[in-house]
Formats: C-alpha cells, sequence, structure tokens
C-alpha cells in the first residue's frame, strides 16, 4: 500500500519538455490509469516513475519517501514492460525467481513466492518451459508475475495488453483488475485505449502535450470533461458552433430543445457545443427540429443512426432496433457547453460536479 | 531444447490459429521448396567442390610417398612426412610458439576489444563513428605497409623480435573482428531486457552478466573463434616482427613450401588447418544449432 506523488515533474529533452510539471497524486490500492494519444507523455511519465529516466525538474514521492534520485533498483516500483520483455535464455521459473535471488532470501521462501505468484496469474505447470515456447497472453502473465512476486509498493504496467488479440485482451484485462484487486496493489497503468482505462481504472489522468488535461473517475471524465481535448478523446461527441438559448441550443439558427437545465447565463456567447450520441432523442413532436436518417450501421451492442438535419450530420447511438420513416424529429437530452477556447463551461451551483473530484479551471458562471 | 523434456503445454486459444498456417503461406511454401532445395543443394555442391576438395587433395599429399600425373591416386603411401614434421625439432617448436601466441592474442584483444563494443553498442559518445570506421580502415589496406611503420615504432621501444613485439603486431588483425562482431551482437540485446533487470534490483554489472553477455554470447563467440584463427594464420607481421627468435607455424610454411618437398608442407597445412576445424566443431552447436535462434525469438 503506498501513495504515489508527483510534484511539478517535467522532463525536457534538447529544449522541449516532453512532459511538463505534473503534479498529481495516485492513491494508495488503486488502479491509476495515464490515458493520452501516443507521444502525449503517458509512457514518460511512467518511467519517471519507475527510474528509468531522471526529470529536468519536480520529485517522484512514494509513501512520502523522495525517491527521484534513486536507480530503478533501488526504487519499491515494478514494471510489466509493453514487450514483456522476458529474459529468453530463461525458463519461466528463472524469470520469476531472479528478483528474490538478488535479495538473497533463504532458498524455501524463494520457492514460495514463486509458487505463490505463478499460483496467481494461472501458470503453475509452465516452470520450465521458455518464453518463446508460450503465447502472447501466457507470456504477459509470467511478466506480471515476475513483479508481483517482489511485492512492489507499486505496480506499473506499461500498455499490458497493446500486443494481445482483442478477445484475450478483454480476458486479460479482467484478470489483472481481478490481480490488482486481491492484493491491492498501487497500480499505474498506461493506455491509449480509452475503452482499457475506464472499464477497469478508479482513477484516470488524461495526458496530451505532456500535460495533465484532467483527473478524475471514470464516470466524471466521460460526464463532465473539462475541456475539449477530453470531451473528444474519451468516448465520442457530435460537436456544433452555437448559442445557448432559453430551453435549448441554437446552431446554424435553429433552436435545438435540451432536456438538461442549462447555465442560466451566457445567453449571447459563440459555443462550442458537445452532444453525445446516446444523449440525441430521437422524437415524433413535430416542434422539434427535423431530420432524415441517411445511414443506419449496426454495431452489435447498439445501432448507429446517423441523421442529416440542416445543423449537419448528427450520429445517435439507440439500443433498440428499428427502421425510420423519413421525416423524423429530435432534440437533445443534455450536451456539453465549452468556450470557442476549449474550456468546459460549468456553473458554480453545480455542487454535485464539484464533489466529483472535478478540478477543472474551466470558465465558471455565476 | 530438444534433447530437454518439454514440458506439457496445452495451446491457448490465441496460439491455436498461430499454428494454423493460412492459405496463402501454403500455396508460397509449395512454390518456395523446390527452388529453396535447388538452392540449398547448388550451394553443398559448391562447398564440396571449393572447401572439402583441396582439404582432400591436401590429406592425399600428407601421406602420399610418390604420386605423379596423371595417377588419380599416389602410387605409394607412407607416414614419414608426419615424422619428419613432427621430429623435426623447430617445426614442433613452432606449433608450439603459435599456439602460446594466439591464446594470448585472443584474450588481450578481447579485454581490449569487448568492452569497446559494448561502449559502440550502447553509448553514443563524440568520435564514435571515426572510431568504428578508423577500425576498419587498418583492415582495408594492404598491411605490409601498416607493418613497415609499425616496425619503425616496435624498434623504437626495442620490442622488436620480442614476444611482446609479435604479439601487438597480431593484435592488430584481430581488433575488427573482435570488436565489430561483438557490438553487433551487444546492439541485438533489447535494451527492454536490461531495464527489466535493472527494475527487478540487479545492479549494472549483474544486469550485464546475467543478461546482457548471455544474449550476446553467440555473436561474441563467433569474434573469439575468428579472433583466435586470424592470430593464428598471421604470418605477414609476425614474419616481420619475429624473425629470427618467434617463428610460428604459418612463417614457417613460407620456408617449409621452399626448403622441403610438397608432403612436408602438406602435413603442416593441415596441422595449421585443425584449430580451425575442431574449434568449429566445438562451438557448431551455438552458431548453427537452434537452440539459441529458438529460445531468442522475441515478440
Amino acid at each position: 500500500m503506498a501513495t504515489v506523488e508527483l510534484r511539478g515533474l517535467t522532463l525536457r529533452i534538447q529544449q522541449k519538455a516532453i512532459v511538463q510539471k505534473l503534479n498529481l497524486t495516485i492513491p494508495s490500492g488503486k488502479m491509476f490509469a495515464l490515458l493520452g494519444p501516443s507521444g502525449g507523455g503517458k509512457t514518460t511519465t511512467l518511467r519517471l516513475i519507475g527510474g528509468f529516466l531522471r526529470p529536468s525538474e519536480g520529485q517522484v514521492l512514494i509513501d512520502g519517501e523522495d525517491v527521484t534520485q534513486l536507480t530503478p533498483e533501488r526504487r519499491p516500483t515494478s514494471m510489466v514492460f509493453q514487450q514483456y520483455a522476458l529474459w529468453p535464455h530463461m525458463t519461466v521459473w528463472q524469470n520469476v525467481v531472479y528478483g528474490l535471488v538478488l535479495r538473497k532470501l533463504p532458498k524455501a521462501e524463494m520457492e514460495e513466492r514463486v509458487h505463490e505468484a505463478l499460483t496467481m496469474v494461472g501458470l503453475t505447470g509452465y516452470e520450465r518451459a521458455y518464453p518463446a515456447q508460450l503465447s502472447g497472453g501466457q507470456q504477459q502473465r509470467v511478466a506480471l508475475a515476475r513483479s508481483l512476486v517482489l511485492q512492489p509498493k507499486v505496480l506499473l504496467l506499461d500498455e499490458p495488453l497493446s500486443n494481445l488479440d482483442a478477445k484475450l485482451r478483454l480476458r486479460v484485462r479482467e484478470e489483472i483488475r481481478e490481480i490488482q484487486q486481491r492484493v491491492g496493489i498501487t497500480t499505474v497503468l498506461v493506455t491509449h485505449d480509452q475503452d482499457e482505462a475506464l472499464s477497469i481504472a478508479d482513477q484516470v489522468a488524461v495526458l496530451a502535450d505532456g500535460q495533465i488535461q484532467q483527473v478524475g473517475t471514470p464516470d466524471v471524465l466521460y460526464d463532465h470533461p473539462r475541456n475539449q481535448f477530453v470531451a473528444n478523446f474519451v468516448g465520442t461527441m457530435n460537436w456544433f458552433a452555437g448559442r445557448k438559448d432559453h430551453n435549448g441550443v441554437m446552431i446554424s439558427g435553429r433552436m435545438i430543445p435540451v432536456e438538461m437545465s442549462l447555465p442560466v447565463s451566457l445567453t449571447q456567447q459563440e459555443l462550442v457545443i458537445g452532444v453525445r450520441p446516446e444523449d440525441v432523442l430521437l422524437t415524433d413532436d413535430t416542434r422539434d427540429p427535423e431530420a432524415r436518417v441517411s445511414r443506419i450501421v449496426s454495431r452489435g451492442h447498439f445501432q448507429e443512426v446517423v441523421l442529416t438535419s440542416t445543423i449537419g450530420d448528427i450520429h445517435v447511438f439507440t439500443t433498440y432496433r428499428k427502421t425510420y420513416e423519413a421525416p423524423i424529429h429530435f432534440r437533445f437530452a443534455r450536451c456539453h457547453l465549452f468556450t470557442p477556447e476549449g474550456e468546459a463551461v460549468v456553473e458554480r451551483s453545480n455542487a454535485a460536479v464539484n464533489a466529483l473530484n472535478f478540478r477543472g479551471n474551466g470558465v465558471v458562471v455565476q | 531444447m530438444s534433447s530437454k523434456a518439454k514440458p506439457f503445454i496445452p495451446l491457448e486459444e490465441g496460439k491455436r490459429r498461430e499454428l494454423m498456417p493460412s492459405l496463402k503461406e501454403i500455396r508460397l511454401a509449395s512454390i518456395r521448396r523446390p527452388v529453396s532445395q535447388a538452392i540449398g543443394t547448388l550451394l553443398i555442391v559448391g562447398f564440396l567442390i571449393f572447401i572439402v576438395g583441396p582439404l582432400v587433395v591436401l590429406l592425399t599429399w600428407a601421406f602420399a610417398k610418390e604420386w605423379f600425373y596423371p595417377a588419380l591416386i599416389p602410387q605409394a603411401w607412407t607416414w614419414s612426412w608426419w615424422r619428419i614434421v613432427l621430429t623435426t625439432s623447430h617445426l614442433g617448436h613452432s606449433i608450439l610458439l603459435s599456439f602460446i601466441f594466439a591464446p594470448v592474442v585472443t584474450t588481450l584483444s578481447a579485454l581490449i576489444c569487448l568492452p569497446a563494443a559494448y561502449a559502440f553498442a550502447r553509448y553514443s559518445f563524440p568520435g564514435r563513428r571515426w572510431f568504428m570506421v578508423s577500425l576498419f580502415a587498418a583492415n582495408a589496406f594492404p598491411k605490409m605497409g601498416l607493418y613497415m611503420s609499425m616496425a619503425g615504432l616496435l624498434f623504437a621501444f626495442n620490442l622488436m623480435g620480442t614476444f611482446w613485439g609479435v604479439v601487438i603486431v597480431q593484435l592488430i588483425s584481430t581488433l575488427v573482428i573482435m570488436t565489430w562482431i561483438p557490438s553487433a551482437a551487444f546492439r541485438s540485446v533489447p535494451r527492454e531486457l536490461e531495464e527489466a533487470a535493472r527494475d527487478v534490483g540487479a545492479r549494472p554489472w549483474q544486469v550485464f552478466w546475467r543478461v546482457t553477455l548471455p544474449i550476446a554470447w553467440p555473436g561474441i563467440l563467433v569474434g573469439l573463434i575468428l579472433g583466435f584463427l586470424a592470430s593464428l594464420d598471421e604470418a605477414q607481421g609476425t614474419f616481420l616482427v619475429g624473425i629470427p627468435n618467434y617463428i610460428t607455424m604459418p612463417v614457417q610454411m613460407y620456408t617449409l613450401v621452399g626448403h622441403y618437398p610438397q608432403q612436408a608442407a602438406a602435413v603442416f597445412a593441415i596441422i595449421l588447418t585443425l584449430p580451425s576445424v575442431i574449434l568449429l566443431l566445438l562451438v557448431r552447436r551455438y552458431i548453427v544449432g537452434g537452440t539459441l535462434a529458438a529460445g531468442f525469438r522475441i515478440r
């Protein structure tokens, strides 16, 4: 059990900031995801925590102890590498036991702990196999066992699922989550897959351009994105330029009703409006704006309906399957408002949002 | 791997599909097989003609008492050439000398070159490229010129005709091999494997001994063997620096060819060839065998 704290962590390579002034507290025993596009600095951050990189400025603290100057072998962290990095000339047993051998543990204890770790990842019986004899999923689990056997304070996972096929990925994802919760180990997961981050992490930090865009629980990120980047990266959005109107939004001169109450002010301001596909309601109400169904895409779990309307194309997710007679009508259940600079518009009175650990410096309105 | 008992590994879903060749692969395989077989056969025939052929002739000469044209095999056989070569004292002495020089030179060269090879592979420092190219350049031009100017230096330091003078001149011909080949081997070790070892608690030197060196070993071994053979076969520089005190096998060859009948030279040539053959047989498992190739596949 350990908290990880990053204080003003900055890494510059040839004057270019790879990560910039990261301030982050990773709570003890939680699964914490660093989510972002490639080149966003998430792997760099993980390597800074693991000690493979030295920051230009700032500190890494684990359990309040400054580990910034420590090399990887002296840190209480353990990393599962993206390519697993199993030693090909050693058997599964030798791979897992090596860290314990270096710690000069008694033989009996070593055997017990390796056995325990291999049992945990479900690989007993493979002790004498070489990495090349194992499948990708099995190699991944050896790498996990190699880290867990050391009982580190912090487990670092670098894109652990990116080399597995889709089906296996879902299974291993659940396994990792299950093991993490059983052991109760503080875990930092790097991923570019928002689905992965949202489904197994307790908390997610969205990173882009070496800066934290937002930190929060998966629900907070999805429901209350702090800026346009987060709104676009986590989930999908229909984007429009428009203005707030009395009971809805004004887009391209059309009034579209919004069922959720909107901030009271801002009436004349130019805004960027984001609408989640599941927040578009299809209605029969002739007072609502009209649209034509141009395409229906079956997505398995749900149906994606593409509407053509005077305000542009609108993507809609519906859970029921049905064909539509033209024309139909639509309105929005809720929408997200952003300033033209991309910052979310937040109402100060919205206590629920503040309670959800919303750390925005979004534009606050009275 | 095949000699060891394989653990029982049930196939996983993902793996099973990997094992099934795709239609495209099946089609390609049926086209490739005859072609690759033909190329393989050609290579083997070439190998027999150009490498084994001369050796067979050499071997025949070594036991020939009389062998006149156009007979296909000698008219009379004898062991006497072997007795002459092995008992004539200076010939035996030069064999001994060669097998003292080669290990000394190889060891020294390894001590100098392997750290350099590691540095070339892992660090970037000013002049890195220049160093690598200069090593190559030292071997790209006729060596006699190099040896002549070296002789001047060795003379100045009183090293002409001494043991260490010969060692130094032989080192030159091993430098490129002992640096370039192990350097490539070190470079092929993924950095992540080293980082993973650091991560579980290994100090840098432990990482080197337990991870980097074992994985790079086949390449290093090739370097060591070629270095050993280069030293063993080195004649020009040794001749220039070593005479009259240190006459090694290849230097002796020159005099032998001039002063003795062809048969004695053949016997000597075989003795000179033996170390190469024995060494290659010893490490065949490492270089040709699939053991390492299979174990070292990294996904």
